[in-house]
């Protein structure tokens, strides 16, 4: 330091030169300071500086509601829409929350490829996008391909046309007869139904 | 199901009976009603006897290839006509009870006067 300002083409007054010795050292000081936190940036801005050291990239949050979303959205239409007739013949709301899921994993996956800097989830988003892809891919499959393989039943009694006379034993093991259940009633309804085997 | 039994005091009053049928076992039959709170009858045809007389046989539907019933509903009247028929082509859309109700009442309007 002192080479430097000895070294001063124009010659200065001891105060002068005290004076840019502080400067200097004020400087350099700074910049080991910003140092420290690995910024290369100007140490102009303490406020940015604080926030650099405190959290390096940001959580991509969206990329992983979205995700979670859509496991709701598959799961939720088992677990409760099934219930309803009104959610359960055309699954509306749970597509409704599927278009939620993707918006989300699209604007997480947006941040993270367009800044990488600032958002992480480059490689996060990428395969939780896939997964809610696949989760997507097999709602409809079970939906709206495996739901409708049911096999044709040319063979079933029309209207007009006499019940097949049976009897079955009930929960119980008690015997039911379709003509038992008949007497004394209008009619009857049968339930035929796949059952859990 | 679920729909059956919210409304089978509805069929009760038009002295309609409803009875599930499936290739279940009583005892698994017994679960599901003690589960679900189900109080109309449950039949149990595990070889699928009645379920192919009513060509209601989804072969090889269920589990490991089992023979089960596939979704559909069938009204009888006391003289053993059948009067309406549901065949669904989707698993998920079964005949909603308020349209099996309507279908009693229009197809069978109550005699409540001879009664």
């Amino acid at each position: 330091m002192p080479r430097a300002a000895a070294s001063g083409e124009s010659p200065t007054s001891p105060t002068q030169n005290r004076d840019r010795e502080r400067a200097v050292v004020f400087l350099l000081n700074r910049h080991a300071c910003a140092g420290l936190s690995l910024d290369t940036r100007p140490p102009h801005s303490g406020l940015k500086l604080r926030d650099d050291i405190g959290m390096k990239r940001r959580l991509n949050a969206f990329v992983w509601t979205g995700f979670a979303l859509t496991l709701v959205a598959f799961l939720s239409y088992y677990f409760y829409f099934l219930r309803f007739p009104s959610t359960r013949d055309f699954p509306w709301f749970n597509l409704l929350l599927f278009v939620a899921a993707g918006v989300l994993l699209g604007i997480g996956l947006k941040r993270a490829y367009g800044d990488p800097a600032r958002y992480r989830g480059k490689v996060s988003g990428a395969i939780l996008g896939a997964l809610s892809l696949a989760v997507f891919a097999l709602f409809c499959i079970f939906n709206f391909v495996l739901a409708k393989s049911l096999p044709a039943s040319n063979t079933a009694p029309r209207t007009g046309q006499q019940a097949p006379a049976f009897s079955l034993p009930d929960a119980n093991g008690k015997p039911v007869s379709l003509s038992g259940m008949l007497a004394g009633n209008r009619a009857v309804v049968l339930v035929f139904y796949r059952g859990y085997w | 199901m679920r729909g059956f039994e919210k409304h089978l005091a509805e069929f009760r009053a038009r002295h309609v009976e409803v009875a599930a049928i499936s290739v279940d076992s009583p005892e698994e039959s017994n679960k599901l009603r003690a589960s679900h709170g189900y109080t109309f009858t449950f039949l149990s045809d595990p070889r699928a006897e009645v379920i192919r007389r009513y060509g209601v046989l989804h072969a090889g539907g269920g589990e490991a290839g089992h023979d089960i019933a596939r979704p559909a509903e069938f009204l009888v009247d006391s003289t053993g006509a059948i009067r309406w028929v549901n065949l669904t082509d989707d698993l998920r859309i079964r005949a909603r009870p308020e349209n099996v109700l309507k279908a009693i009442d229009s197809l069978m309007p109550a005699q409540t006067s001879a009664r």
